[in-house]
């Protein structure tokens, strides 16, 4: 391609994105044949452009909606969606974009979160995700985020809407702080564990949870974000590589694909935990694939060894959720809940 | 601060008039007004998942440039080299830190940009920006656009004033580059 030639695309592309669906296909097919090199070129872009929000959802993501957050990122502020009268947006996270609204019918302020268009799903998949998103907002637990209920816009996007809390995410905390105090970082990975059971109970499993879906409540109560939406970042329509994922809270059945289950969510509190005492991940790598083999084979040091005030009971405690071997971990929340608590 | 925000408007008003030296002179000044405005974010609420780059270039706008004395050519121009700074700033400290951890010795100096990008966002912006250096080759306006929108957050108005199109020309050129860049970075582009 050189600039003469990309200006011949450009002639073409704005031409043909004019026309209609027949009209299209056959100046497609009169180009096939007098420029075949030209075709694919303007066959691609088309394509490209068709999806395009799609293909450049992660770089968007990253350099867009964090940055416009406080404006509008999704062009939503000032409407009425179903009985919400849009606000600002509060932010962007990996999973979708969260506005302030007023819920008119229940009389209320409200998160609405919008997922991200690469994490919208097609029929079978979007029935069973709203089936289980539903059961879990049914648990109402007081530390699991508040769901009051579930919406699709006109354009087809997936909303929930979410109690509006007071706080900041425990990454917002780490990121400012560094680590947590011994006695705080107990309390809040008793918490998140209190949660975790009352999820796992009936049936449910995090898969994503790491410091940004753990929400810190100014009056001290904790609440787990984000709970099963995983699943659907996991099943999206989507081929495309979406990079924005983390891997450090991963758990080794995850890396493999493997089945998981509720001990899958035990570990990542377990490097959560190790990461509120130490300031510190306890697998490292300069990169994903670096940071996955840490997690498959490398041994973490005691949290004890960077913070000497860690007591040995804790040491244990954490090294016991970072077991490679999901059956010598904690069976259940339940019983790490007894532990954190006693 | 230390530059003054008159000395910015004046500069601004002058490049507006045909002064080219003006820009010249104002890229020091924009690049000091927006590494302060970073290392200053840094210290207080650090970044989440994203770069809040259209947040920084228009607070350096406010800062810098006393908005009643300025036409919107002269606001768009700032937004659109402020884009340029700030994708200067934030993809030499994204190489710098992927050459430290590929086992290089350089280390960012200026602000530390691990805190600014996430370790995930450090090949998508290096990779945005070669993107936009090939775009460059075949149309210099479309490359533009892009980085007003990705580096800048500029709207499509001001990306037109600054690029001295009408607004359906850069919507237009706007959505093409779109499309290149989704074929780029997908592994597909064009030959």
């Amino acid at each position: 391609m050189n600039a003469q030639r990309w200006e011949e695309v450009q002639v073409a592309f704005n031409e043909l994105i004019e026309m209609d669906a027949s009209e299209r296909e056959g100046r497609l097919a009169r180009l096939a044949i007098g420029d075949p090199e030209l075709h694919r070129a303007i066959e691609s872009l088309l394509e490209a452009d068709a999806e395009v929000d799609v293909h450049l959802a992660s770089i968007d993501s990253a350099l867009l909606l964090g940055g416009s957050c406080r404006s509008d990122p999704l062009g939503l502020a000032g409407r009425t969606i179903a009985h919400f009268h849009i606000h600002e947006s509060l932010g962007a996270g990996g999973m979708g974009v969260v506005y302030r609204a007023d819920d008119t019918r229940q009389g209320r302020a409200v998160a609405l979160k919008f997922l991200l268009p690469h994490h919208n799903l097609d029929g079978s998949a979007r029935a069973r995700f709203l089936r289980e998103a539903h059961a879990i907002a049914m648990l109402d637990h007081p530390n699991l985020c508040t769901v009051y209920e579930f919406g699709t816009s006109d354009d087809g996007r997936l909303f929930m809407a979410l109690a509006l809390y007071d706080g900041e995410t425990l990454r917002t905390r780490l990121g400012r702080e560094g680590r947590v105090a011994v006695r705080d970082a107990i309390d809040i990975a008793r918490q998140i564990a209190a949660g975790l059971d009352a999820a796992h109970t009936a049936g449910f499993v995090h898969r994503d949870l790491k410091p940004a879906n753990v929400m810190l409540l100014s009056d001290g109560s904790v609440r787990i974000l984000d709970f099963g939406l995983a699943k659907a970042r996991d099943h999206s329509l989507s081929t495309t590589s979406v990079r924005l994922g983390t891997v450090s809270y991963m758990s080794p059945e995850q890396i493999r694909a493997g089945d998981i289950d509720g001990r899958a969510d035990l570990w990542a509190l377990g490097v959560v935990l190790y990461e509120m005492l130490t300031g510190r991940k306890p697998f490292r790598g300069d990169e994903r694939v670096s940071i996955a083999d840490e997690i498959l084979s490398g041994e973490p040091e005691p949290p004890s060894r960077y913070r000497p005030d860690v007591p040995a009971v804790l040491d244990r405690l954490v090294l016991r959720l970072l077991q490679k071997d999901r059956t010598r971990r904690h069976p259940t929340a339940e019983e790490l809940l007894r532990e954190l608590e006693g | 601060m230390d530059s003054s925000p008159p000395e910015v408007t004046l500069l601004l008003r002058r490049w507006s008039a045909g002064d080219s030296d003006a820009r010249t002179q104002l890229i020091p000044l924009v690049y000091d007004g927006l590494r302060e405005l970073a290392r200053r974010r840094l210290g207080g609420a650090p970044f989440e998942s994203s770069l809040d780059t259209t947040e920084l270039v228009h607070e350096a706008y406010l800062k810098l440039v006393d908005a009643h004395r300025v036409e919107l050519r002269d606001r768009a121009n700032f937004l659109a080299l402020a884009s340029e700074v700030m994708r200067n700033l934030l993809v030499d400290r994204a190489r710098a830190r992927l050459a430290a951890k590929r086992g290089g010795g350089a280390r960012p100096v200026d602000f530390e940009v691990h805190e600014l990008v996430s370790d995930e966002t450090l090949e998508t912006v290096a990779d945005l920006d070669d993107a936009l250096a090939r775009l460059a080759t075949l149309n210099p306006r479309q490359s533009q656009l892009l980085q007003h929108r990705y580096f800048g957050g500029l709207t499509l108005d001001e990306s037109a004033a600054a690029t001295g199109v009408s607004l359906a020309t850069a919507k237009r050129e706007l959505r093409l580059a779109r499309a290149w860049l989704a074929l780029e970075l997908k592994g597909e582009p064009l030959l």
